[in-house]
This record gives C-alpha cells, structure tokens and sequence, in this order.
C-alpha cells in the first residue's frame, strides 16, 4: 500500500507525464529528468504508476480518448497520485466527463489543464494541489483558492469576449490550428463558417451603440441555439463571427469513411444544415431591442457569410478564413442576407436541399 | 474485476483478461474453478497490468485472447517477461493477427493455443510441476537468449497457425 500522499513531501516526488509531450507543452527543455519520469505508452504508464510513488500524473489525451477510461481506472486502483488530464482545446468537454465521472469511489481524474500549457504551470498545479483523501467524491480543493479562481478569471479574459461570451479571436485561431492539425490526423472534417451582420453600423446610427451591443449578444444567443454542444462559437471583431464545425469528439477514427478528406468532398451537410438553420431563425426572430419597430422589427436583422471546409478549401486555419472572407465578400456583393459556400460561385445555401 | 479464491496450496495466480460474454472467457473459468486455481478477471490490459503489481510474490498466468492481450503493440508481454510471469494467448483463428505481435508473444515465452480447450493442457502442465516463470529477466535472459529447442517449439508452434489461417484465406 502507498503512504499517504498528504503527509508526505510532495516535492520530493517525480511527476509521471504519459503521452506525446509535445503536443502538450511548450518548452519541452523545461520537461527535466530530476521532475519527470516519461512515458510514451498508457499501458506503460499503468505500470509505472503502480510501481513507483509519484506525486501527480499528467496524462497528455490527445488522441486517446477511447481508451482513457480504462486507463484511468487502473491508475486509480493501482496508485494515489494526482491525475491531471492535459487537454487540447477541442478534447474540454470529453476532460469535463471524465472529471465528473466515478471510479473506485472517487473522480476518474482530479484536474485537467488546457494545452499547450508551460510546464512550470502544469508542475505548480500539481504540487500545489492537495491530493484527493481517500473515498472522498468530489474535485480535489486547491491549496491557495484565491489564486486559482484568479487564474481561471485570467484564463477566461484571455480567451473569452466580453461582450457576447462567446470564444475570442485568439482562442479561435489556436483552436482552430489545434483541431485542423487533429482532423489532418484523424481523418476528419472542419468547416469554417464567418459571418457579419448586414449593416451593423445602421443600427449602432440610427438606435445607439447600447441596441448595436444587445443585437450582437441576441445574434450569439441565436447561433449558439443553432450549434452543436461541441461545434465553437466566437466573436472574432465588431460584428464579425466565426463558427467551427467539426466531427463528433466521441466518434473514432474509423468512423469517418475515407472520402471525407478527399479535396473533392462537398462541405459537410451537417454545417449547411445548421447555417441554414441559423438564418432561419433570425428570419424569425423579433429581437428586443428593436421591438419598438412594431412588425417592422422581425426579421429586419440579417447576415452574409462564407463556409469553407477543410482540406478541400485549404490546409491551414489562414487558408481557411482567407476562402471564407472572400465567400462572405461575394455574398455582399450579390445583395447579402446570404451564406456562399466556397467552390460553389453564387451558390447560396438557401439552394441545397 | 471479479476475484475467485482458490486452492491455498496452490501459488499459481491467473489473470485472465476479458468480458463475461466471452465464451471463451466463461469456459476458462470454470476450469480454474474446477482446478481450485485462484483467478482475477480483469475487463482489459489496463487493469491487468495494474493488478500484476499487486502479485509480486505470485506465479502469475495471463490468459486472454491475443487480440486483447497486444494491446498497445504488446506491451504487456514486455512487462510479463521483466516481471518473470507467462502469459497464454488463444490466437482466433478468424483474427487476421499481425506476426510481429505473435512473435513479441513468443520472444516473452508465452503459450500459443488454437482452440479454448488447449487452455486445460496448459494448466496441468503448471500445475503438475512446470514452472509458471517465464525465463524473462528474473534469469537475466533477453529473448535472444531462449534456448534453442524452446524457440524451435515455439517458432514451428507459429508457422503451424499461420499456415492455418492462410490455407484458410485460400
């Protein structure tokens, strides 16, 4: 049996880190023998673990996730180190249910961390954290409260818009990076989707910045409503938005059948369903701030975008958004309150069945 | 994880890797159970690896299908051999199993078998004086090191399946 984790010297004690580090961190020199003990294989890591005492474990998920559950209950069983799941941006909401999910009476893991992430963060969220006590459910409590909860209000600053809560530009960008670089891998799909609203500034003119603000939170709400739980949402500038489409993070590899990457494939139905979707509903909506227009006031707001898909539009987040700007740009120029679809000249969505 | 307690004059500990619905898995323990061989049934690799390090002192036999037991390009059988514990593979028949698998199985000095009921003729052995440590590390010996004879058993084992399953593909 281990000791104890809680009255022994944490920082005598090597972190175990499971997986491709480099996909997890950025100054991988910062990763030093005398810290960490590596391992490149989970069961290796099951093995490890439950012959050595470490103080925490970082698991990197990036493309395991099929098989974490059983690797995380055995690393329960077999040891009581902390385990803290180092998550790419697209992998959150699976390191969410793996967190709330029981195993041997306590979570399946104690933290997870969004990558990349510099290492002496990562060793300071495991050193500084208590360890979970034995048979108690619950997340493990941070040694210094104040200064995590300051931290995760930095974290969502940073990559939050203040404005409408959706993701900001940064995160969109790594984000995007992260999961084309995934669906390279993986065989998978991502379509881009960026939108405005047609003549923002009218409105900010004619009723005042304060209804311009309300119309962008009432056009997130909308498209929010409109998405997957798993698909992003983000105000990248002004009134512009982007939308990420992409596969189901629970589906394997093999799920997604070859043609799907040919660069001759057509733009997911999936996202031109929910685009569809979206301008649908703001055809129908009444917003409030513009209530005051009586019957004038529905479906007087409108968009115009572009949809681009990856690979067949481009191989890069870059190549992506400059295919969909110019889609959106199109749709302008045809008249708006329309999305184009790159590849497809003065196809508006509305047109596929 | 379901655990039978079985003969306590008996040092040999199996650890068989698999679900309940398995036929095969069923068949196996009730012949551990008819042979009062303590046994630990562990749903997959993860927790049988994590379950070995609780056996130190034990002679421990892995029984799974090879499908599951190479989990993870076989690292297992790696772990087994350091560890000085044999494991036991049932190769399907229709598992078009890759050879460098077989052979890491091999090379760690596990038992092949063909069919489920082999897995009775195994344990005798075991049970009946054959020594459950694998010839792994414990005698500091690296797979090259096998002796002649056991490697040639094992390797005309191999060529017997696979030439089975490619007689079958035609």
């Amino acid at each position: 049996m281990k000791s104890d984790n809680s009255s022994c010297n944490r920082n005598n004690r090597k972190i175990l880190l499971v997986g491709d580090i480099g996909k997890a961190f950025l100054d991988v020199g910062n990763i030093t023998d005398e810290r960490y003990e590596l391992c490149a294989n989970m069961l290796d890591a099951v093995n490890a673990a439950a012959n050595n005492d470490f103080a925490g474990i970082g698991i990197v998920m990036a493309g395991t996730s099929a098989k974490l559950s059983s690797v995380l209950k055995a690393l329960r069983t077999g040891c009581d180190a902390k385990i803290v799941l180092l998550a790419q941006m697209y992998e959150e909401p699976i390191a969410i249910q793996l967190l709330g999910s029981i195993c041997n009476g306590t979570n399946a893991a104690d933290d997870y961390l969004i990558c990349p992430i510099h290492p002496d963060r990562f060793y300071e969220s495991i050193m500084t954290t208590e360890t979970r006590s034995a048979g108690k459910v619950g997340l493990s409590m941070p040694a210094d409260t104040a200064l995590e909860t300051k931290i995760k209000q930095l974290e969502r600053l940073a990559t939050e818009d203040d404005l409408t809560g959706l993701k900001n530009r940064r995160y969109i960008w790594e984000f995007s990076r992260q999961i084309i670089e995934r669906a390279a891998l993986e065989n998978k799909r991502v379509t881009l989707l960026a939108f405005d609203i047609d003549n923002f500034k009218r409105y900010n003119d004619l009723y005042g910045h304060s209804v311009g603000d309300e119309v962008l939170k009432q056009a997130a709400v909308l498209m929010q409503r409109c998405c997957r739980s798993h698909d992003v949402v983000g105000r990248i500038g002004g009134d512009e938005f982007a939308v990420i489409f992409w596969d189901d993070p629970q589906a394997s590899p093999a799920d997604a059948p070859e043609e799907r990457r040919s660069p001759r494939a057509d733009h997911p139905k999936e996202a031109i369903f929910i685009a569809k979707r979206f301008v649908r509903e703001l055809e129908n909506s009444e917003l409030t701030p513009l209530a005051g227009l009586g019957p004038e006031g529905k479906g007087v707001l409108t968009i115009s975008g572009g949809l681009a898909s990856f690979p067949r539009d481009g191989s890069t987040i870059q190549e992506l958004f400059q295919q969909a700007d110019k889609a959106l740009l199109e749709a302008k120029r045809s008249g708006k309150n329309r999305i184009h679809l790159v590849g497809k000249p003065q196809s508006d969505i509305a047109d596929i069945d | 994880m379901t655990v039978s307690k079985g003969d306590s004059n008996l040092s040999l500990l199996v650890i068989l890797v698999g679900a309940l619905e398995d036929e095969f898995v069923r068949q196996t323990m009730n012949l551990l159970e008819r042979l009062g061989v303590e046994f630990v049934l562990c749903d997959n690799v993860y927790s049988a690896v994590g379950d070995l390090a609780k056996r130190e002192s034990r002679d421990v036999l892995i029984i799974g299908r090879i499908g599951l037991l190479s989990k993870e390009q076989g690292r297992l059988f790696h772990i087994a051999r350091v560890k000085g514990y044999r494991c036991c593979c049932l190769v399907d028949r229709d598992l078009v199993c890759r050879q460098k698998l077989i052979l890491k199985a091999i090379e760690s000095g596990a038992y092949l078998i063909e069919k489920p009921a082999e897995i009775e003729e195994v344990l005798m052995k075991l049970l009946t004086g054959g020594n459950v440590r694998s010839s792994g590390e414990k005698e500091n010996r690296r797979a090259s090191g096998f002796r002649k004879d056991e490697f040639r058993t094992t390797k005309a084992e191999l060529d017997a399946l696979l030439e089975v399953q490619s007689d079958e593909k035609r």
